[in-house]
């Protein structure tokens, strides 16, 4: 394996039922880089993020994450399924990032931040809480660190929802449309930590209907159609110049909601 | 009462209101006023008719309150109470977490266990578990259709507390399995991703994230669940357990002083549910941290203080 692929995905398929999500995705994501995954609703990009951190498992195929097959141990010639607790371990290699934040809401925002790592890695408190009021400074939200999630704005908790899924120093950070539950005045602050975050060279997936931001920040685009991988290519060429008629489409469309949008 | 009704004349000089026209207490609630000063009265020729109804000998009841049968018998109550109250917990937690497994024959069992002991009255059960020995004179652990590894005597195991201990768990178990499952569901999907995303092993998850937050939801029922048991413990009478109840029948049925000796009896319960309706509030208190939600309302002394105030309320 390339050492500069960090995540690789080898022919996965999901079927729910008799609906196939995923029909067959490879994706190989180089270190450093941020992967914009596009497409229409139900195309399957959910699932394919989901799959990566195995909070779906693959009907077939599977991921590999540098040289760990998630939900798998190696053993001499052949693959088997691991203990969840390895599995657990696995994840930490993964950061995620969810649409309706999913901030556990019963905790404040430092504790939020810590226990991933005190239940997770049993890192001692003392130490996650002081790797957790650095990771808030980060996200510019340390003087929220005793709100509980119910008491601060949308972006505020995304934003701690991103300091959340960086506390374990994933491999790769999984964005799925980070910033579509929010309030368009509170999108910018989630996309400038993203901003940042790329410059910092942190490896992103990251699922957006914020087209601008994927043609200024991607290093590479996706254009997933039916379960699939329908398209491919740096932001200039799958955004600016899409060759297929589903991305033409899609793309079109997109700018003309965006357009009825900043109008209205 | 001038002070109370003195009202703002100089806002009406001028047609618009300025900010300190706002601080002003609002209206007297004459009608609340009115319907609270009725009932206090209706209850005050309650409590008035109790305290001097001769017939209801307080001087008896303030003898057998602290007596050492009556004691004894608290003790016996508590003790009842408190280790059902736990294998009744152990038990529903157990059979919640079957329902919801992903294995379908545990799933059956607790469906079932659910179905059959809900139905069975308390009282029932505790017949029929002191009775046992008639239809299972042997007990025994072991290997199903294979050897014994410990055998007993149904007789000698299933004594009167055992029985009372059993018919009160199983029961009350059967409900808060429910109360459990329910809790437990309503803990969103979300939360458990975010778990799982964050390198917490689904064990952990439950321990950490869903219990928690579970429990939120459970403790209101699981309050009152309790408090049901507690009054439970009094049935074991019909099998003779020793317990508060019916130490006071035995007493009674000598000095036939029933309505006092029923009175020591109820202010014991009164007193165990109030210490425990207040220990309850606290540990909801604590695990509704985080939902905005508000302390308990309805604090009659706050409603007074903040109706009798003359000061106006300053804007905040
Ligand atoms: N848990 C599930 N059970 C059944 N079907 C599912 C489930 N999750 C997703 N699907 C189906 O799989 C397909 C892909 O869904 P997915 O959520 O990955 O789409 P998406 O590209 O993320 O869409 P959106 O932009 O609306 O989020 C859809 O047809 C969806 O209905
Ligand atoms: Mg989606």
């Amino acid at each position: 394996m390339s050492g500069s692929i960090v995540v690789r995905a080898v022919g996965v398929h999901k079927w729910y039922g008799d609906v196939h999500a995923l029909r067959g995705v490879d994706l190989d994501v180089p270190r450093g880089s941020v992967v914009c995954l596009l497409g229409p609703s139900g195309s399957g990009k959910s699932t394919l993020l989901r799959c990566i951190n195995r909070l779906e498992v693959p009907t077939s195929g599977g991921v590999e994450i540098e040289d760990d097959c998630i939900g798998y141990k190696r053993e001499p010639g052949r693959l088997r399924p691991c203990s969840s607790r390895r599995l657990a371990a696995q994840r930490r290699c993964t950061g995620m990032v969810f649409q309706q934040f999913n901030l556990f809401a019963h905790m404040t925002v430092l504790q939020n931040v810590m226990e991933g790592q005190t239940s997770g890695l049993g890192t001692p408190k003392a130490q996650a809480r002081e790797r957790a009021f650095e990771l808030l400074d980060g996200v510019g939200l340390v003087d929220k660190a005793d709100h509980y999630p119910g008491h601060i704005s949308g972006g505020q908790q995304q934003r701690v929802a991103i300091a959340r899924a960086l506390a374990s120093n994933p491999k790769v950070l999984l964005f799925d449309e980070p910033t579509s539950a929010l309030d368009p005045e509170l999108v910018g602050e989630v996309l400038a930590v993203m901003r940042s975050l790329a410059q910092e060279d942190v490896t992103m997936i990251v699922v957006t209907h914020e087209i601008e931001f994927a043609a200024e920040v991607a290093t590479e685009v996706h254009f997933m159609c039916d379960g699939s991988i329908v398209e491919s290519g740096n932001p200039r060429q799958v955004i600016d110049a899409p060759q297929q008629e589903r991305t033409q489409y899609f793309l079109a469309h997109m700018r003309k909601r965006r357009s009825a949008d900043t109008k209205a | 009462m001038t002070s109370l009704t003195e009202s703002r004349e100089t806002s009406l000089d001028r047609d618009r209101a300025t900010a300190e026209d706002f601080e002003v207490k609002p209206g007297l609630h004459i009608v609340r006023w009115v319907v609270a000063g009725v009932v206090l009265l209706f209850a005050a020729q309650l409590v008035y008719g109790a305290a001097t109804n001769p017939r209801l000998s307080w001087d008896i009841v303030a003898d057998y309150f602290f007596d050492p049968q009556i004691l004894d018998g608290l003790l016996v109550t508590l003790g009842l109470t408190m280790v059902s109250q736990v294998l009744a917990t152990v038990i529903g937690l157990t059979v919640a977490l079957m329902a919801l497994s992903h294995n379908p024959v545990l799933v059956a069992v607790a469906r079932i266990y659910v179905a059959v002991f809900r139905t069975v009255p308390t009282m029932v059960q505790m017949l029929f578990w002191y009775y046992l020995a008639a239809v299972v004179p042997v007990l025994s652990i072991g290997i199903p259709f294979g050897p014994d590894l410990v055998t007993l005597d149904t007789n000698s195991v299933m004594t009167q507390f055992a029985a009372a201990l059993l018919g009160l768990a199983l029961g009350e178990a059967a409900f808060l399995a429910e109360y459990f499952r329910g809790g437990i569901i309503s803990v969103p999907r979300g939360q458990i991703d975010a778990a799982a995303a964050c390198g917490l092993t689904p064990a952990c998850t439950f321990r950490r994230i869903v219990l928690p937050q579970a429990l939120r939801v459970i403790l209101p029922a699981y309050g009152n669940a309790m408090i049901i048991n507690i009054k439970n413990t009094s049935l074991v009478f019909v099998i003779g357990a020793g317990d508060l109840m019916t130490r006071a029948q035995l007493i009674y049925s000598q000095n036939f002083q029933q309505i006092p000796l029923l009175i020591v009896v109820s202010g014991w319960y009164m007193v165990i549910v109030l210490l425990l309706t207040w220990l309850q509030r606290r540990i909801e208190v604590r695990y509704s941290r985080g939902y905005g939600d508000r302390p308990a309302p309805g604090r009659v002394w706050s409603w007074l203080r903040e109706n009798l105030s003359t000061r106006p309320r300053s804007v905040r």
